[in-house]
């Protein structure tokens, strides 16, 4: 306990740590509110520059700018009806009419608050249920990896978009790249084409950056010429007694979006969502009609999505499973640092998972802190032309990746997988996925290859072990189920 | 801000999506060829995952192409160029690649501040309907100072040389 003490104050007692974390967070309110950048993007920037660092300095980096943005996505959702990020598009429902009431600084000063309590709940949460979930993982076979792995991109591909063909075949596309370079198993080459680059795989720093970066630069050259709002922002600090009267709601939001974060491939857009249904069918006398203005949908929205973070670094610390985008990132991050999340991560590095818990509660103060001052400021930024910021972030896509290996390769594939990234965007596919393949399908390679060693290649044995472990049974069934789920929502869509 | 994606999943098709779903049905039939041709003849072989990736994303090309052949071309299109790429993003794409190229050449400074240069003036006469040909200069100045100092000094990355080693 003491030790675990000690691991997780690291970040709070270093002062280059301390400051990192500040630094991100600031910066990802910023990168969260400023019209045309998204955290899933500037995380994937931020991977190239920090590969060289030491791993706690990158993660307390990431920590910060993870929390920051989650919560800077609120800003423009309240203020000029643009959601930041996918997890803040419920807040506009009842942010933006609060600003249209001129409430927009209390509005602003709620969701800080609340964002700070829902971040809390997740990381609480994190820190008791991690190590109980690594202890039942670590039981988990090969073929269970597998069945989770195949169940997370799933999860990605049918949540978030209308066409779960499309989806599945974003994810598919991923592992297929995945499996670009050397087998891992028997060093054979596989789709190389006798090339030397493609023998280290696709390098999937640079596909982010393009999928993510690129991509929406390219989308945000449509809105070229949309003009910022200016808005006026009074006194933002909410009253204790607002505060405590919200409690018990904040308290309920955030215990779903901490669930929803949990599972693999569900983010904070979902949470947010369930949670504002929540607060719809459960809150007697709202403040204002929900969609009209209402605080407690606002507070539902923002206490689930901070809720999530805390809940999407369960099943990355201890299956080594990205809870959203962002997650399957930092993922990135670790496999460059040489660190393999997943069960064994609690018993070899226990520092790192402490570490990453007490960082996140460190950037969770700091967006309570940058989030109820600067507002003056921060209107300015976030009111920066396009045309002057997209540039920018083209110029900052170069150089981080070119910073991987040093190489304008790297760059020509961000180029590529921009443009295919922006394609897929314009005809409803969703980029997600393929990083995700990308990021598991070597773990589903290996996997599926061991579990067909263990029985000999035997494909019958193989089934019939599916069907007979608990674990496997469980999963294989919620896989089942999350398809044909999927097969009967879609056909009750085109009835 | 923006939201991951812009979603077209709606009744109508949007120009070219058609053409772009047999492009992918394509490089899905080509991916499974090539899966089959990696050596593996059991089922922990090096071509199982590439055999069942691609199998999978032949079988979902073939429900796209479906799916979007089953759909009208909405009536109120502009067409491919219009509503896919419009002047001002192919422009910007090509000033990217020139930048890339210059890149190559003259190294990370001189090329990117051709490059802001550029790419400011026009995007920001294309948004503020206005010249701007200090403001481009004096935001480009100022961001390549941040950014050498922040990434090349702070950070120790690497930034291209060019052949010239500018």
């Amino acid at each position: 306990m003491n030790q675990s003490l000690e691991y997780f104050s690291i970040g709070w007692l270093d002062p280059q740590l301390f400051f990192l974390t500040a630094i991100g967070t600031f910066a990802g309110i910023y990168i969260g509110a400023i019209p045309g950048l998204s955290v899933t993007m500037a995380v994937s920037i931020l991977i190239s520059f920090t590969f060289s660092w030491e791993v706690n300095e990158a993660l307390a980096l990431m920590a910060g700018v993870f929390m920051g943005g989650v919560y800077g996505g609120s800003r423009t959702a309240i203020l000029l009806n643009i959601p930041g990020a996918p997890s803040a598009l419920v807040t506009a429902l009842d942010g933006y009419p609060l600003a249209q009431k001129g409430d927009a600084g209390r509005a602003i000063g709620l969701s800080t608050v609340m964002s700070f309590i829902g971040g809390l709940v997740g990381i609480l949460v994190l820190m008791i249920a991690a190590p109980l979930i690594s202890q039942f993982t670590l039981a988990f076979a090969p073929r269970d990896y597998f069945l989770l792995a195949a169940l997370g991109l799933l999860l990605v591909g049918s949540l978030s978009t209308g066409s779960l063909a499309k989806g599945i075949f974003c994810g598919a596309l991923g592992v297929l790249l995945g499996t670009v370079g050397l087998d891992p198993l028997t060093a054979e080459e596989r789709f190389t084409f006798q090339s030397l680059e493609l023998t280290g795989g696709v390098p999937y720093i640079a596909a982010m950056i393009g999928f993510f970066g690129l991509a929406e630069i390219l989308v945000q050259l449509h809105h070229i010429d949309t003009k910022p709002i200016r808005q006026n922002l009074d006194k933002i600090l909410p009253s204790l007694t607002s505060v405590k009267k919200h409690l018990p709601l904040s308290l309920r939001t955030s215990s779903i979006g901490v669930l929803v974060g949990a599972l693999p491939g569900t983010g904070g857009d979902i949470a947010s969502l369930l949670a504002y249904d929540h607060a719809k069918r459960t809150v007697k006398d709202p403040s204002a009609e929900f969609g009209q203005g209402a605080e407690e949908g606002l507070i539902a929205a923002e206490t689930a999505n901070n809720a999530a973070v805390g809940g999407a670094y369960i099943p990355m610390l201890t299956l080594g499973m990205p809870g959203d985008a962002v997650t399957a990132v930092i993922i990135g991050a670790l496999f460059i640092h040489g660190i393999q999340p997943g069960p064994l991560m609690l018993t070899e590095t226990p520092h790192l998972f402490w570490f990453t818990v007490g960082n996140l509660t460190l950037a969770n103060l700091f967006v309570l802190i940058f989030g109820l001052t600067g507002i003056g400021i921060f209107s300015k930024i976030v009111q920066c032309p396009k045309g002057i910021l997209l540039p920018l972030i083209f110029i900052l896509c170069i150089i981080g990746t070119y910073a991987i290996q040093n190489s304008l390769v790297d760059v020509y594939w961000m180029l590529g997988c921009g443009v295919l990234g922006y394609f897929l965007k314009q005809y409803g596919y969703q980029v997600a996925p393929i990083i995700l393949g990308i990021i598991l399908g070597p773990l589903m390679d290996v996997s599926f290859r061991r579990a067909a060693l263990s029985v000999q290649n035997d494909f019958g044995q193989l089934l019939l072990e599916l069907v007979s472990n608990p674990v496997s049974i469980v999963l294989t069934s919620a896989l089942i189920l999350l398809l044909a789920s999927n097969i009967w929502k879609l056909k009750k869509q085109r009835a | 801000m923006m939201t991951e994606t812009e979603s077209n999943n709606g009744p109508f098709r949007k120009p070219g999506e058609l053409v772009f779903s047999l492009l992918l049905l394509t490089f899905s039939s080509i991916a499974l060829v090539l899966s089959v041709q990696i050596q593996g003849a059991s089922l922990s072989g090096a071509n199982v995952m590439p055999i069942m990736a691609s199998a999978l994303l032949l079988v979902t090309a073939l429900l796209i192409v479906k799916e979007t052949w089953s759909k009208p071309l909405s009536p109120t299109t502009q067409g491919f160029v219009a509503e896919l790429a419009p002047r001002v993003l192919v422009n910007f794409f090509l000033l990217g690649i020139a930048y890339i190229a210059l890149l190559t050449w003259f190294g990370f400074l001189i090329a990117s501040f051709i490059y802001l240069l550029v790419a400011i003036f026009y995007l920001h006469r294309l948004s503020e309907r206005k010249q701007g040909w200090l403001l481009a200069l004096f935001v480009s100045v100022n961001s390549l100072a941040i950014i050498y100092v922040v990434f090349r000094l702070t950070f120790k990355v690497i930034l291209p040389e060019g052949e010239f080693n500018l």
